[in-house]
C-alpha cells in the first residue's frame, strides 16, 4: 500500500515538474476562467450581481475551464507518446489514475486560489466566505475523479474535443449544481448548517467515483 | 440464417401476448378509467408517460449489467445486449421527454418544468447519448465496446446522485410538479399497472429483435474476416 | 373535452416513434441476410479453385 502511494506521488510529481517548466495548463485554465467571469459580469448591472447569479457565473467559469484543463492533461501525454511509456511501466493502472487525478486536482486548486479572490472583487460580493474553499476542494476532487477517466477515454476517440464535455458535463452535473447552490448560500452569508446537505451530495459523488473510476480505468488504457 | 429465423418464431408467442396486453391497456386508458377531476382528459397521458419512463430506466439497468459482464468476460454477447438496450432505451427516454412537456403545457401553462423526475430523465438522455456516440466515435469495434461499457457503468452509478441533487434543489426552488393531483384510485392503479405490463412486454420484444440484429451483424463481420483471410492465403 | 389535441398529439407521437423504430429494425435486418448470402457464394467460389 505504501509502495503504491509512493508510485502515485512519483507520477504526480512528474506532472508537476513538467507543468512548472511550461506552465501551460495553469495559465490556460486561469485565463479562460477569468475571461468567462469578466465577459459575463460585463453583461450584468450591479443590481443583478446577487449571490445566486454570482455563484452561477463562478461555477460555469470553473466548469468550462476545468474541462479545458482535463482535456489538455491527456492530450499532451498522447501526442508525445508518453501514454505508451506510462503503460509499459509495471504499475497497477489505478496508480496511473490516481497520479493523474492528483496532479489535475493540484493544478485546478492553484487556479481556483488565484481566481476566487478576483471573482469576489469583480462581482462585487459583500464577503469572501470561507465555505467557498471547502466547496471548491470537494467540487474539484469530484471533477478530477470522473474527468481523469473521461479525458483518457476521449483522447483515444475521434472528435475528442467534443467527446469530453459531452460525457463530462451530464455526469458531473450533481457536483456543479451542488457547488452553485452551496456557493450561493455561502455568498449570501448563510451559516454552515444550510450548506451541509449540498456538501453531502459532493462528498457522496467524490467517494463513489474515486472508488469506481480506478477500477474501470484499466479498460480505457488497454490498446 | 438460424439465429434470425429462430427468434422470429419464438417471439410469435411474445408478440401475441404483447398485442393482447397493449389492446387491453388502450381500452383501459381511453374507455374504462374515469376522467381525472382537476386535469381533465390530458391526464390520460400519464398512463403512457410513466410506463415509458419506467422502461427507460429498466433499459438503463440492463445497459449497466451488460456493461459489467462484458468488461469481465470480454464476451461480445453482453456488449450486444447492452447496446441494444441502450438504443431502445434512448427511444423511450426521448418519448418521455416529449410527452412530458405535451402534458405540462395544458396543465401548468409552461412547456418545461424543472420537475425532479423530468430533469433526471433529461440527464439520463444525455448519458445514453454519450454511450451511443462513444461506440460510433471509437477507432475500432472492441474499443467502442469497452469504452461504452465504461460509460454504461459510470452513468448508471451517477443517476441516483443526479436524482438526489435535483430533489434537494427542488426543495429550495419550488417548481410545478408533474404528477396526478389526488392519490391513485383503484381504477387508475389498475390502468397504470396494465399499461406498465404492456410497455415492459413491448420492450422485451424490441430487445430480442435488436439483439438478434446485432448478432447477425457480428456474424457477418466474422464471416467477412474469415473470407478475407482465405482470399489472402488462397 | 378541452385540450384533447394534446392527448391526441402525445399518443400519436408515441405510436409513430415506436412504429418507426420497428420499421427501421426490420429494414436493418435485411442487410445481414443479403451479405451472408453473398459471402457464402464467394466462399463457394474460392473453394472450387
Amino acid at each position: 500500500m505504501k509502495e503504491s502511494a509512493g508510485k502515485v506521488l512519483a507520477l504526480t510529481w512528474k506532472d508537476i515538474l513538467s507543468e512548472m517548466r511550461t506552465k501551460e495548463i495553469i495559465t490556460s485554465i486561469a485565463a479562460f476562467a477569468l475571461l468567462v467571469i469578466v465577459v459575463v459580469s460585463l453583461a450584468l448591472d450591479p443590481s443583478e450581481r446577487t449571490s445566486a447569479v454570482a455563484a452561477g457565473v463562478l461555477w460555469i467559469a470553473f466548469t468550462f475551464a476545468g474541462v479545458l484543463g482535463l482535456g489538455r492533461s491527456f492530450v499532451m501525454e498522447k501526442d508525445k507518446g508518453c501514454l505508451q511509456g506510462l503503460m509499459l511501466c509495471p504499475v497497477d493502472r489505478a496508480v496511473i489514475y490516481f497520479g493523474k487525478m492528483l496532479s489535475t486536482v493540484i493544478f485546478m486548486l492553484v487556479v481556483e486560489a488565484i481566481i476566487l479572490p478576483v471573482f469576489v472583487i469583480l462581482l462585487d460580493q459583500p464577503r469572501f466566505p470561507p465555505q467557498l474553499v471547502l466547496i471548491a476542494v470537494l467540487a474539484t476532487v469530484g471533477f478530477a475523479a470522473v474527468g481523469t477517466l473521461f479525458s483518457a477515454l476521449s483522447v483515444n476517440t475521434k472528435a475528442r474535443e467534443v467527446m469530453l464535455p459531452l460525457l463530462f458535463l451530464p455526469v458531473a452535473s450533481p457536483v456543479i449544481i451542488a457547488a452553485i447552490e452551496a456557493s450561493s448560500l455561502a455568498l449570501a452569508g448563510e451559516p454552515w448548517s444550510e450548506i451541509v446537505s449540498w456538501l453531502g451530495v459532493m462528498v457522496a459523488f467524490d467517494v463513489i467515483f474515486l472508488a469506481v473510476s480506478p477500477l474501470v480505468f484499466e479498460f480505457v488504457l488497454e490498446e | 440464417m438460424q439465429i434470425l429465423k429462430q427468434n422470429i418464431l419464438s417471439t410469435s408467442a411474445l408478440f401475441a401476448l404483447l398485442f393482447v396486453t397493449m389492446t387491453a391497456a388502450l381500452f383501459l386508458v381511453f374507455v374504462y378509467v374515469p376522467t381525472e377531476a382537476t386535469m381533465g382528459i390530458v391526464q390520460r397521458i400519464f398512463y403512457f408517460h410513466v410506463p415509458l419512463a419506467w422502461v427507460a430506466f429498466i433499459a438503463f439497468g440492463i445497459v449497466f449489467l451488460g456493461s459489467i459482464l462484458y468488461l469481465r468476460s470480454s464476451n461480445r454477447k453482453w456488449d450486444r445486449l447492452a447496446h441494444s438496450s441502450a438504443e431502445i432505451g434512448m427511444v423511450f427516454t426521448t418519448l418521455v421527454l416529449i410527452t412530458g412537456p405535451i402534458w405540462a403545457k395544458p396543465v401548468w401553462g409552461v412547456w418545461w418544468t424543472w420537475d425532479a423526475r423530468l430533469t433526471t430523465t433529461f440527464l439520463l438522455w444525455f448519458v445514453y447519448l454519450g454511450y451511443l456516440l462513444v461506440s460510433s466515435f471509437a477507432s475500432d469495434e472492441s474499443q467502442g465496446a469497452r469504452y461504452s461499457a465504461v460509460i454504461g457503468i459510470i452513468g448508471f452509478l451517477d443517476v441516483p446522485i443526479v436524482a438526489l441533487a435535483i430533489v434537494l434543489w427542488s426543495t429550495q426552488h419550488p417548481e410545478p410538479v408533474m404528477s396526478e393531483s389526488g392519490g391513485l384510485t383503484g381504477s387508475m392503479l389498475l390502468t397504470l399497472m396494465v399499461s406498465l405490463a404492456a410497455f415492459t412486454l413491448l420492450f422485451a420484444y424490441l430487445l430480442i429483435h435488436r439483439v438478434s440484429l446485432a448478432t447477425a451483424a457480428d456474424e457477418v463481420r466474422r464471416l467477412r474476416q474469415f473470407a478475407d483471410e482465405r482470399d489472402y492465403d488462397g | 373535452m378541452d385540450n384533447w389535441e394534446y392527448l391526441v398529439a402525445a399518443y400519436s407521437i408515441i405510436w409513430i416513434a415506436i412504429a418507426g423504430y420497428v420499421l427501421s429494425l426490420s429494414r436493418r435486418q435485411k442487410r445481414p441476410w443479403r451479405e451472408i448470402e453473398s459471402l457464402k457464394a464467394r466462399m463457394r467460389g474460392k473453394g472450387e479453385d
